[in-house]
């Protein structure tokens, strides 16, 4: 990773030898996994099904226990009273997306409804987004479990999206996606990350957005991202270019 | 309050000349009744004879014991057999709350024991203390029945409680966790399971109010009015005695879910996924 660039900065994220081990199963998830996110970093994470990198990502969004090691933010241990918070900070998108009884519209306010939301429901802003994904205001009004699988993973991204995270954790996001969907899926991620303008104009550094990206198509992945991890077996392999 | 309503004991006692006494030999006669289950399972092949002859002795058995011990214990009317009586009662009600539940985690028998014995005792001190007051106030022959009604009712109420609860939370595991994601706390995340955990508990007894009297004439007053007591007499004890199990089911299923919340949940906002294991029994 081109760690000069970063020399003066913090990262946003820090996984300091993290291992998972599932009871259940008696398999150890991931070994001693070592990570640091910088603002603007664009981090590729491939490797075939099964490998950790949803165990990886979810280790991130702090949803499982980990046996071994932290998970930091901007360098500090995330207290159990601001993880709701950290988490639509560092949003975590499911490979599954999940969609709750109601339409559209109802799906995408819903995280607004939480103690942890800090502002509400912007259906302007949300409907810009689903412009650029191709969706009218008519989507707006469908019922969101009669959604296609792709329809889903649409409303699921733009549902994240609308809560400003600093950081998205993408777990194989374009994975229920026809190739004109992930082509503007692909287009919303990149302007998503361009770095927010401030009102002369200037790019305020210090909002700079990152991503995690998941996934199986290298070419994807290497397209999206400055640098690609291989995980194998639960192991990041940091060294190993791509 | 004091005056209207006696003790059952000293009331079957006045009364109990009106009492229509069983023999065995009636008994008996009775019991052939279930010979009819038995040639209905036969000729349609349902395969249960066997199991209601098994259920049926037991019943017997079960009711022949708790009528010596009672016996025993009526006699003694001392405080601590009574109470022994009314834990081992509790703890047999505690075990049987979660003998079909299929989602389990390692200390539910724990949760479904203090749930049941906190809510039943509580409400059954009050009945005793402030609304029936039998002299002395653990008399056996209103508390033992009288627990025994609060624990029954309470015991299926926390049951499906908690069953509902924990399907909810292995069957619903993605919607759950992606509230979380989202940014839920682990409140917010499980309150709609809590919701629909604590309506299945309370729909039986609230069906049982809502057609008390016009279905059925309920158990106690049932009894009561075979013993010979006087119906308005019977109703009043009926009205009380419905409050007081809906209270305890309404008590002990907070209990168990707040318990069981605890212990599926942690306090950084996650569900532990492993420490539920789904069973086939």
């Amino acid at each position: 990773m081109t760690r000069i660039a970063h020399l003066n900065q913090e990262p946003i994220i820090e996984a300091r030898d993290v291992s998972r081990h599932d009871p259940v199963s008696d398999r150890t998830l991931l070994f001693s996994a070592n990570l640091k996110l910088f603002p603007g970093d664009r981090l590729g994470l491939i490797g075939p099904s099964g490998c950790g990198k949803s165990t990886f990502l979810r280790a991130m969004a702090l949803l499982d226990p980990v046996q071994n090691g932290e998970i930091l933010h901007h360098g500090q241990p995330i207290p159990p009273e601001a993880i709701p918070h950290y988490r639509q900070e560092i949003l975590y998108l499911p490979q599954r997306p999940t969609m709750y009884p109601g339409t559209v519209r109802d799906n995408l306010a819903k995280p607004f409804l939480f103690a942890a939301a800090t502002n509400d429901f912007d259906e302007e802003k949300a409907l810009g987004f689903l412009d650029l994904l191709n969706r009218d205001k008519v989507f707006l009004e469908q019922n969101a479990k009669h959604l296609s699988g792709g329809e889903q993973q649409v409303v699921a991204f733009v549902r994240g999206l609308l809560l400003n995270p600093r950081t998205l954790l993408l777990d194989e996001p374009t994975a229920s996606l026809d190739s004109i969907s992930t082509q503007r899926f692909e287009t919303v991620l990149e302007n998503w990350q361009d770095p927010v303008h401030n009102n002369a104009g200037q790019p305020t550094d210090h909002l700079k957005r990152s991503l995690i990206f998941a996934g199986h198509d290298h070419a994807q992945v290497q397209r999206l991202t400055d640098h690609v991890i291989e995980i194998i077996d639960g192991t990041l392999d940091l060294e190993r270019p791509h | 309050m004091k005056d209207l309503l006696p003790p059952l004991l000293s009331q079957l006692e006045q009364t109990s000349t009106n009492l229509l006494q069983l023999s065995w030999i009636e008994v008996g006669v009775a019991s052939t009744l279930l010979v009819i289950n038995v040639i209905l399972s036969i000729t349609l092949q349902l395969g249960i004879a066997k199991q209601l002859l098994i259920s049926a002795s037991r019943m017997v058995i079960q009711l022949l014991l708790i009528g010596l011990i009672l016996k025993q214990i009526f006699a003694l009317a001392l405080l601590f057999p009574v109470l022994g009586l009314a834990g081992v009662m509790t703890l047999i009600a505690g075990i049987s709350v979660v003998r079909r539940t299929q989602t389990r985690y390692r200390s539910i028998h724990t949760t479904a024991i203090v749930s049941i014995w906190m809510s039943s005792w509580i409400v059954t001190g009050i009945t005793l203390l402030l609304i029936v007051k039998p002299e002395p106030w653990h008399s056996p022959s209103v508390l033992i029945p009288l627990l025994g009604m609060v624990l029954g009712n309470s015991l299926t109420g926390i049951s499906l409680g908690m069953e509902r609860f924990l399907r909810e939370l292995t069957t619903n595991r993605d919607e759950i966790e992606s509230l979380l994601v989202l940014g839920a706390t682990r409140w917010e995340s499980c309150r709609p399971s809590i919701v629909n955990a604590t309506r299945a508990a309370m729909i039986p007894i609230l069906n049982t109010m809502s057609v008390a009297g016009i279905v059925s004439i309920p158990g106690m007053m049932t009894g009561q009015l075979l013993a010979g007591a006087e119906p308005m007499q019977a109703v009043r004890y009926q009205i009380m005695i419905m409050f007081v199990i809906a209270a305890a089911i309404a008590l002990g299923t907070i209990s168990a879910l707040t318990l069981t919340y605890l212990r599926v949940t942690s306090k950084r906002h996650r569900i532990n996924w492993s420490d539920l294991q789904v069973s086939d029994h």
